[in-house]
């Protein structure tokens, strides 16, 4: 048994997994830009109430909140290919990135959601008062309001998000869990390689969440 | 109907290969492998390497192919053939009656046998059937799962499967033990250094081959490889990368 | 022109106003007075369609919307009508003083960035808050606030503006400010339709005074006829304790 900690190879390895930062991070932030859109339509067809669609929605959140996120992703990537032959042409890369924006949008609708909803009703009254119809109201006041509440909890979303990234390699998408995991299997350093892995995921979360400060204060100059 | 479609597809999409690349670009085969199985598939310093690389390496230059190694978790692999994502799986993949039916599986060229390995100096444990009302560690999504269900049809064990760790958990006591493949076995515990034994004999012969896809082009594939397989034997390369990694012949 | 006819609102089962017909000409004046949850608010909402009235007839500067009838193309013409100055204020929180000011001229009227920004100064400037024009409605007080409120009011290009007791929210320190304002347009034969328990600012300002109870319209008059003669009694009840004050 290993007693002593291999501070080098940790090092070593930093380069290593460096290298497929970028996959992680191409999956979590296209994932969230798509998750965003997603979530938002969904939050203003339920908040509007628009009939069938606000039940599909809320059929779409049930299941993908009620299923795991490596269940949809296996889904997604080796099911549909059976059913509908075009998506054998699907790289893993989209899978995954399409996988996991279904997969949060159905929580962070429900985020977005609450956000407007907490938003007060006379901002729209307001709106509506001055000759805006439904739709400009929410996209000029109600919205960019939420965001300011939504944003704490988005960002938690978003880390998250990061973390689960690595359920791609199930897909066949090599990110940095992957290689820290490919290498612990050759050099048996399991510690050493998660500690390693371990420290970039911490760095880059500590990272986003400084710009979620910056965001937040910047949504904060009206209050 | 719906198999001739994706023939279609298929067909189209060589096609399209055909189109983008040069005509005499070689044939593009994708293997899938987890790369976290040494010292068949591992990665060290960012590269990935192995027997199984080696092998197809190999197979490569005799077949003119164009090998792309693709590396995933291994409960993924399987879904990843039958979606058409890869064209077979290097990853010591075990040839089983319910595989069989499923997959056309190259000749075999691995032969190996299921091990269980304990905690250096446990001693309790000697065969298969000492394994009643402990708790065994197997690889998810790998056959010794069955191979034990089998043996102890009315679950007189416990069996936990691991996506990876169970070496550390065998070794810190939390599972009795671990059954994997012999060859891997004496691998791991000699790169390791951890306090692992094997225990016992091999208790099952096992057959590694590669699978492919039941459909014509993908057979066709299959016959070509064994083709190569079969020279890779009769010239003693296929022994040589046994030899490299393994320090023995683990093909026959 | 305003012209309400037969207007009535029920929420669930109790009914708000019962019935309610009246007409404001252009540059008229008129405040409504009453006691609290007699439906003043609620029918002044109902003009703004801020409410979807039970039944009835709003017609606002050749727009008539028949409640049982309203597509939704309607009531947004209805609304370009008139504007709403709400008792607590309701700006957005997200906008600037003129960014409220300039926000129905831009995303309502189309109007050219610039040409909004111009017109909302110059009437943040009349409403005297040439110095605020930057700041949040959050570093505002109350009666500027208010004044914000007014002066996105008064760029609407609607007919008529609504106050729905404007100062009732107020610190007493802000009323006077805010009633000046409102003092201002009333000179500048702007219509307003105000809501309001100011009973000196109704006898100074308003061409005509309505009494509202029950949901019904009890009595109408000038100022001096509602103060000073009143007919009903319930008008003379609410006119005695509330001029005591």
């Amino acid at each position: 048994m290993q007693t002593s900690l291999d501070i080098q190879y940790i090092f070593e390895l930093f380069p290593y997994l460096l290298k497929y930062l970028s996959v992680t991070m191409g999956m979590a932030i296209w994932g969230f830009v798509l998750a965003l859109i997603f979530s938002v339509t969904i939050a203003i067809i339920r908040v509007f109430k628009i009939t069938v669609l606000a039940q599909l929605c809320a059929l779409f959140i049930s299941f993908f909140r009620g299923t795991p996120l490596l269940v949809q992703l296996f889904l997604l990537y080796y099911g549909l290919p059976r059913f509908f032959p075009i998506f054998e042409g699907l790289d893993a890369f989209t899978a995954a990135v399409i996988g996991l924006s279904l997969h949060f949008s159905a929580y962070m609708a429900e985020s977005i959601r609450a956000a407007i909803m907490g938003v007060d009703k006379s901002q729209m009254e307001a709106c509506l008062s001055i000759g805006m119809t439904r739709s400009q109201a929410m996209r000029r006041i109600i919205l960019p309001q939420a965001s300011r509440v939504a944003t704490p909890s988005l960002m938690n979303y978003f880390i998250d998000m990061i973390k689960s990234t690595s359920l791609a390699f199930t897909l066949g998408v090599t990110e940095i869990m992957a290689v820290s995991q490919m290498e612990a299997a050759s050099s048996f350093k399991f510690f050493e390689s998660f500690l390693a892995v371990a420290f970039i995921y911490w760095a880059v979360v500590v990272f986003f969440t400084r710009i979620q400060y910056l965001l937040e204060r910047y949504l904060n100059r009206a209050y | 109907m719906k198999k001739t479609f994706k023939l279609f597809i298929a067909t189209c999409l060589a096609f399209s290969t055909l189109m983008t690349v040069p005509a005499f670009a070689k044939e593009t085969v994708k293997v899938g492998m987890s790369g976290r199985y040494f010292p068949f598939t591992f990665s060290q310093r960012g590269v990935l390497q192995g027997f199984e690389v080696d092998v197809w390496k190999e197979i490569g230059k005799r077949g003119d192919y164009n090998v792309e190694f693709v590396t995933a978790n291994f409960s993924g692999l399987f879904g990843m053939l039958e979606a058409g994502h890869i064209d077979t799986i290097a990853n010591q993949i075990t040839i089983t009656p319910a595989r069989i039916e499923k997959f056309a599986f190259t000749l075999p060229y691995v032969v190996d046998g299921a091990q269980i390995v304990v905690k250096k100096g446990r001693d309790d444990i000697q065969s298969i059937h000492d394994l009643k009302g402990k708790k065994v560690a197997v690889n998810l999504g790998s056959n010794f799962e069955d191979i034990l269900r089998a043996i102890y049809p009315e679950n007189e064990l416990t069996i936990i499967t691991y996506d990876s760790g169970f070496e550390q958990d065998v070794v810190l006591g939390r599972t009795d033990a671990f059954v994997m493949d012999r060859v891997s076995s004496v691998q791991m515990i000699k790169k390791s250094g951890l306090p692992l034994q094997l225990a016992g004999q091999p208790f099952e012969k096992i057959e590694n081959a590669m699978p492919f896809l039941n459909i014509p082009k993908q057979v066709k594939l299959r016959d070509q490889v064994n083709q190569i397989l079969l020279s890779m034997r009769k010239d003693g390369v296929l022994v040589k990368i046994s030899e490299k990694w393994f320090g023995a012949d683990i093909t026959q | 022109m305003i012209k309400v006819t037969n207007l009535t609102k029920k929420f669930a089962e109790n009914a708000v106003l019962k019935g309610i017909d009246f007409e404001v000409s252009l540059g008229e004046i008129v405040v409504i007075i009453g006691p609290s949850g007699t439906g003043k608010s609620t029918l002044l909402r109902c003009l703004n369609y801020l409410e979807t009235p039970t039944s009835g007839c709003i017609e606002i500067g050749g727009i008539k919307v028949d409640s049982r009838s309203a597509t939704r193309t309607q009531i947004n013409k209805l609304r370009k009508q008139s504007s709403f100055v709400f008792q607590n204020y309701s700006l957005f929180a997200n906008k600037t003083a003129l960014q409220n000011v300039a926000e129905g001229l831009i995303t309502v009227w189309k109007m050219p960035k610039p040409q909004a920004l111009q017109l909302a100064k110059d009437k943040l400037i009349q409403v005297g808050l040439r110095d605020k024009l930057d700041q949040y409605p959050s570093q505002l007080s109350g009666g500027q606030q208010q004044r914000v409120g007014i002066a996105r009011a008064m760029v609407a290009k609607g007919e008529v503006i609504l106050f729905d007791e404007p100062t009732s929210a107020l610190d007493p320190e802000w009323v006077d400010e805010v009633l000046a304002v409102m003092k201002t347009l009333a000179k500048q034969q702007q219509t307003m339709i105000v809501v309001t328990h100011e009973m000196q600012f109704a006898r100074e300002v308003a061409d005509r005074v309505i009494f509202m109870e029950g949901g019904y319209i009890v009595e109408q008059g000038t100022p001096q006829q509602i103060f000073e003669n009143p007919q009903h009694k319930r008008t003379q009840a609410f006119v005695k304790r509330a001029l005591k004050y």
